[in-house]
């Protein structure tokens, strides 16, 4: 009994494994680099005593008809990550240059002299004619950073 | 007489290509081929961040859920008339085409869309950019050959010289070529008179095999 649940277990995982072989032709936009979202590395802003991550969600080959962008910043903490920002979803609509190149600011309060690592995600999702289109991408630093001027 | 399967030739000594070889090689950075090709490509996708992580700084967008793993064929058909006159069609159900000034884009399973070039931005324009890099390469050896650290020939049919290259372990971004991520050789048949990459296969260091080809329709 043991062994005929071994090869039905053998042969569903390798059903599996097909199945995720042909999804390579699934739809998809094509690769490139001149279509997603991008992510800066978490600065102390001394203009506004905060923490600041310029994210941004792009598309320089097609026409969008909607550019939307999202975000969050995290700082390193003993025991993980923990929220300190978060942009909600904010929409550009096209056809014009900013819908195109959607950009934004997260801006995270800190404690003045306190040290962490800060971690910022971006989450963008475009609409073309053809379609919809999403992706996500994440920067922190590899250092603690200060909270302050130095 | 046909030429035997890849692998079952007898081998000649590698030797350095002669310079009209390498010419044939680099002829298509003059005068790209005009034609009709159907080109496959036979490979096994272990690359990309792993589950639940994001990629860092950048990431392109995607249509549905995370880039495929295992093993992977695409095809596509790919008919040159000139440089802004072509038509891409993908095994995925793609169709793409350029006549003048303009682009008419259809991803899978979306009605055509057409664009003014003018609106668009290079290298959307060209057809390597929905044939991809691999299917780009086969047709215009030229791009390939720079990628190449040392080039032998390996199998010397006058008709169909085959060629062996060691390739540098390299982690290019966006590039999606035959000497993509991890390939550490490539061997390739060339046709010296179309002057194309008919047959590849690459090698990667943990020794998997993706293999390419190129069959002239007209």
């Amino acid at each position: 009994m043991r062994r005929l649940l071994v090869i039905v277990i053998v042969l569903v995982a390798g059903a599996v494994l097909v199945t995720e072989g042909s999804a390579a032709a699934a739809p998809r936009l094509a690769a490139s680099e001149d279509c997603g979202v991008r992510v800066n590395r978490p600065h102390f802003s001394r203009a506004y005593d905060e923490v600041h991550t310029r994210i941004e969600s792009f598309c320089r080959t097609m026409p969008v008809v909607t550019n939307t962008v999202s975000g969050a910043t995290y700082r390193s903490r003993f025991w993980g990550w923990e929220l300190v920002a978060e942009l909600p979803a904010t929409s550009t609509k096209g056809p014009a240059v900013f819908a195109q190149d959607h950009r934004e600011t997260v801006a995270a309060r800190c404690e003045p002299g306190s040290l962490h690592r800060c971690r910022t995600e971006v989450h963008g999702t475009v609409t073309f004619p053809h379609g919809t289109f999403s992706a996500s991408a994440y920067e922190e630093n590899d250092q603690e950073i200060l909270c302050g001027r130095p | 007489m046909d030429d035997p399967e890849p692998g079952t030739a007898a081998r000649a000594t590698p030797r350095r290509p002669d310079a009209a070889l390498v010419g044939r090689l680099l002829a298509s950075v003059v005068a790209a081929p005009i034609g009709a090709f159907r080109a496959t490509a036979d490979y096994e996708t272990v690359q990309g961040p792993p589950p639940g992580e994001l990629p860092r700084r950048f990431s392109p967008f995607r249509e549905a859920g995370p880039p495929p793993t295992g093993n992977a064929h695409d095809e596509c058909v790919i008919v040159l008339e000139d440089r802004d006159r072509w038509r891409v069609t993908t095994s995925g159900g793609g169709e793409y085409g350029r006549a003048g000034d303009v682009l008419t884009v259809q991803y899978p399973g979306h009605a055509a869309h057409e664009m003014d070039v003018e609106n668009v931005r290079a290298p959307s324009t060209d057809w390597p950019y929905y044939a991809g890099h691999w299917a780009e390469e086969l047709v215009l050896p030229h791009r390939f050959l720079g990628l190449l650290d040392e080039l032998v020939v390996v199998d010397d049919r006058p008709a169909r010289p085959r060629f062996g290259a060691a390739v540098s372990l390299r982690q290019p971004e966006a590039y999606q070529g035959i000497a993509g991520a991890e390939v550490l050789e490539v061997e390739f048949t060339v046709d010296v008179a179309l002057a194309v990459i008919v047959e590849a296969v690459a090698t990667t260091w943990d020794r998997r095999v993706s293999t390419y080809a190129l069959e002239v329709l007209g």
